[in-house]
Parts: C-alpha cells; structure tokens; sequence
C-alpha cells in the first residue's frame, strides 16, 4: 500500500488512529463518569449543576469519539463495536484512559485537583488537534477546545478559592494535588501510537503539550499560594500505564457502576 | 471552608449590547413558550385546523410531564412516525415536485422553523444549528444540523422534531444528519434569535469565551428585565450547557445569560 509522506505505511497509521482516537474518548468517558457521581451531591447546589454541566460536556466528547473509534476499527477489523459495545462491553485492561481520570472524589478538592490537571491537559491537546489531517478528530477538537476552556477556567477558579483560602482549605487543595501529580506524566509521555500519529498528522505529540500545560498550572499555583508538588511519578509493572490497560485499584469499581446495568439487561433501552 | 466568591475581576466596563428595552410587565422566566407566543413557524400550511398543531410536545417536555416521558419512550419503537404524522397523509401538503431543487428549499423552510426543545422560543434558524439541506448520495434530501455542546441532550429531540416536522409536510425519506465543523459559536443566533431571548428573559451572549485568549473578558450583561447592567454571574453553568446563571443586582431577580461559545 501506498505510504504517507512520513514513510509510514498506511496500514500502520489506521492502527494508530483507531488506538489514538479511542485513548481520547476514553479519557473524556472515564473523566465524565467520575464526575458524574457527584450529580445531586455536589457540595452546593450551583457546583451540582456545574459538575454535571462538565460531565455532560465530556460526555458529548466520548460518544462521538467511541463512534468513531468503532468505525475506524470495523475497517481494520470488519467488526463494529458501536460506543455502547466500547464503554459497557469492555473489561478494565482494554480501556486506555490515562489513570489520572479515574482517580477517586476523594473529597472535592481531589475533583477539583483532578479536573485542573486534566482540563489544562485537554485544552493544550484539543488546541493542538484543531489542526488534524483527519476530518473527523479535528472536529471533534473544535468543538471541544471551546467546551474544555470553561472546564480549565471553572477548575482553575476552585483552585485558587480553595488554595488561598482558609487553613483548612488551602491544605486539603494541597493534598488533592500530591495525590493527583504522580499520574500526570503518563498525559505527556509519547510511545509508538502517538509518535506514528504524530508523524502522520493526524495526533498531538504529547510531549509538545507539556510546556504549555506547565505554564498554565505553575501560575494557578501562584496564585493560590500553592507549590507544585514534587512526588515521584507512578508507573505500573514494567513502567506501564493507562494507556496500556494498566490502572489504578479504582477503575474496576468505576466500571462495575457504569456497565453493570447494561451487562444485566442486555440491549436494554428507555 | 470556602471563602466567598472572589470579587469579579473589574467592575462593568464595556459596552454591553444592545438589547431592547426591557417588555413593561416581566414575564415568568422560563415561560414555557407555548400558546401565547409562537416560535416564529412562518405560515406553515402544516396540519391546517390541528388544535395546537405547534408546540405541544415542546411544551410537554418543558414541564417534564408524563408526555415527556411517553414521548420519548415511543421514539425508538416507531422509527418514522412522528408525532405529527397522523394529522396530514404523507405527500398530502407537499407542494414541490420530490427531487426538485423547490422540494430542497421547502425542507429547508420547515426545518428552519423547528423550535428548539430547550429554548422553544427560537426555532434552529434562530440559534444558527441549521447548516444545509442538501441531496446526499442517493438523491435523498439531507438536513445538516451542528450541535451547540458536544453533550447537548437536546440533539436526539431536534433530529426526531425535524423528521417528524418534515414528515407530517410529506417529506418522509429526509434525513437528519449531526456535523460537527465548523463548531457551533453564540454568533450564529441570529438578531432575531437575540430578540427574543431577551423577550423572554434570558439574556443574549455577550463577552468573549475563555477559548478566545489565557484571560476572560467580562463585559457587563443587561438584566432582562429592568435593564439593569448591575448583574453578577452567580454560577458559570446554569440550566442547560448554553446557559450561565447570573442575578441582578439592581431588581434582584436571577436570570439566565446564555454563555458566549
């Protein structure tokens, strides 16, 4: 088959694609689902409604995405798995969702930690897609790039209202963000997947999204009177990750709530 | 353990804009838009003498009434039925030749003129989610909707409401398709669209989105109901993904702003 410009045989860049293109939407689904437990638990009623305003958004994200995932690997495969058949019919080790999204709501600084470090992430990465050769991820990005902006800003300002708050306050934001900082390296390291994407045109170089990103958490920490934290990065086995199917002990749980309805009732619909 | 809301970052600056003069007696705020006020359907020769042919449904859901429910429920189970269908035999109001490029510009009419479920007070022409009507490859006519938010619950609903819309005038093989580029942005809703939110209390988009540059811009949003440019945000997110919550601080009443996207 004929090969891109980069060389790399065509065949090689679907693969990747469909691995990408499913990376992103499981991020984006994992992300909303944990935030998603917080609807009618928020600690105040419009932090309710913004949480689930957030997730929904996120949500929106991950069903075109799944979508498309399923049809880039019906091509390479001849099955389709539909975003019903990707986000219920999976187990823990074939999602691909950076571990950072699955992380637990610990108490809502932990959310607000979680979703600071992942919105600053998606924002520099949506910016960045914008720009793909392919049709559909940079549509995707376009819309998204303009939702994840309010994401980062909503987070950005929780941030700081808790950071330079009270005592109490500011050292709960202070441990929400030691636990969150060991999974944020695995956002930026790139592997075999994102460089033939990358080279294709069709992907972000994570690595390239990491200057921005620092930019933007180093002054919301300042202006929290917060530090960055300096805890050592957690890999799995092997240095393995969530982009691998490498998770936290909290995925599975995560998981057996989302899926286990559709599991019990097959087909199910309302 | 939180301290109080930060002070907004500047006081009203800008100038907002413009926004008709606040209507004398205010109306309740999310008035369910039905009777009184039809979302501009122009002179549909639709179901002619059907009672209430229009907003029914809308106003149904706006309640969140059973309706709602029995009306989503059927949805899946009769794939082309519409609500409307049974009022007007297929092919009955149509008045352009199938095929022809008069058929296209009377889809489009009809679907221009849907209300949308969330803010029925515009119809998609309003809100700029109508992208094109045009023939797909199998000559069939395809209408091209762009959702607002990548979430907006609201698009299974417009694409049922438009087939269902289109069906009723005897356009039944059309074809409601999602397009994502270029994204939506509150600049599409047309001044008329902006027109009536303000009619209706929630206030039209002003400022600039946060994805437009590191620093939000807060420009100053009219109160409308007393005009007022006195008004907070009281929460980023509000009812639904297009909406933040703010009050005003001269009649102190809350009102919707739609967000600038």
């Amino acid at each position: 088959m004929s090969g891109n410009e980069n060389g790399a045989p065509q065949a090689e860049v679907d693969t990747a694609t469909a691995a990408y293109v499913l990376r992103l939407g499981d991020d984006a689904l994992i992300a909303s689902q944990r935030l998603a437990e917080l609807a009618a638990r928020g600690p105040q009623l419009e932090e309710d409604v913004a949480l689930a305003n957030i997730a929904l958004d996120l949500l929106g994200q991950a069903r075109v995405l799944l979508d498309y995932a399923g049809r880039l690997e019906e091509q390479l495969t001849g099955v389709l798995r539909t975003e019903d058949d990707l986000a219920f019919l999976r187990d823990e080790r074939q999602f691909c969702n950076a571990r950072l999204v699955e992380l637990p709501n610990t108490d809502f600084a932990h959310t607000v930690a979680r979703q600071l470090l992942f919105s600053g992430y998606a924002l520099e990465l949506y910016t960045a897609l914008q720009g793909s050769a392919d049709e559909t991820v940079a549509g995707v990005a376009g819309k998204a790039v303009k939702e994840v902006a309010y994401h980062r800003d909503h987070a950005a300002r929780w941030a700081v209202r808790l950071g330079d708050g009270t005592e109490e306050s500011s050292e709960r934001m202070a441990a929400a963000l030691e636990a969150c900082w060991p999974y944020t390296g695995e956002l930026f390291t790139p592997d075999e997947v994102t460089r033939t994407v990358a080279a294709a045109g069709v992907g972000a170089d994570p690595a390239g999204l990491r200057p921005g990103w620092d930019a933007f958490i180093d002054g919301v920490l300042a202006e929290a009177g917060l530090h960055r934290p300096e805890t050592a990065q957690i890999t799995g086995p092997a240095g393995l990750g969530g982009r691998q199917g490498v998770h936290t002990e909290h995925l599975g749980y995560l998981l057996a709530e989302m899926q286990h309805i559709h599991r019990s009732h097959p087909g199910a619909t309302w | 353990m939180v301290t109080g809301p930060r002070p907004p970052a500047g006081a009203p600056t800008a100038e907002p804009r413009a926004v008709p003069p606040p209507p004398g007696p205010p109306e309740p705020a999310a008035a369910p838009a039905g009777g009184e006020r039809r979302p501009a359907a122009p002179d549909l020769p639709a179901a002619v003498g059907a009672p209430a042919a229009e907003p029914g449904p809308y106003r149904v859901r706006e309640q969140g009434g059973p309706g709602d429910r029995d009306r989503r429920g059927a949805a899946p189970a009769a794939p082309p039925a519409p609500p409307e269908a049974g009022r007007s035999g297929p092919g009955a109001e149509s008045g352009a030749e199938p095929g022809g490029a008069a058929e296209l510009a009377e889809i489009e009419r009809i679907a221009a003129s849907v209300p949308d479920p969330e803010m029925p007070m515009l119809t998609l022409e309003d809100l700029g989610i109508l992208r094109a009507v045009r023939r797909g490859g199998d000559g069939r006519p395809v209408v091209e909707v762009t959702p607002t938010y990548s979430g907006c619950p609201a698009m299974d609903a417009i694409r049922e409401d438009v087939r269902g819309r289109l069906a009723a005038h005897g356009h039944t093989g059309a074809e409601v398709r999602t397009v994502l580029s270029p994204p939506w942005s509150t600049d599409l809703i047309t001044e008329e669209g902006r027109r009536k939110l303000a009619e209706h209390g929630i206030a039209p988009p002003t400022g600039r989105a946060p994805a437009a540059g590191a620093v939000m811009v807060p420009l100053s949003v009219r109160c409308p109901r007393c005009g007022s440019t006195r008004t907070r945000e009281l929460s980023r997110f509000g009812s639904t993904a297009c909406r933040a919550l703010r009050v005003c601080d001269a009649c102190r009443e809350p009102f919707d702003h739609v967000k600038p996207l």
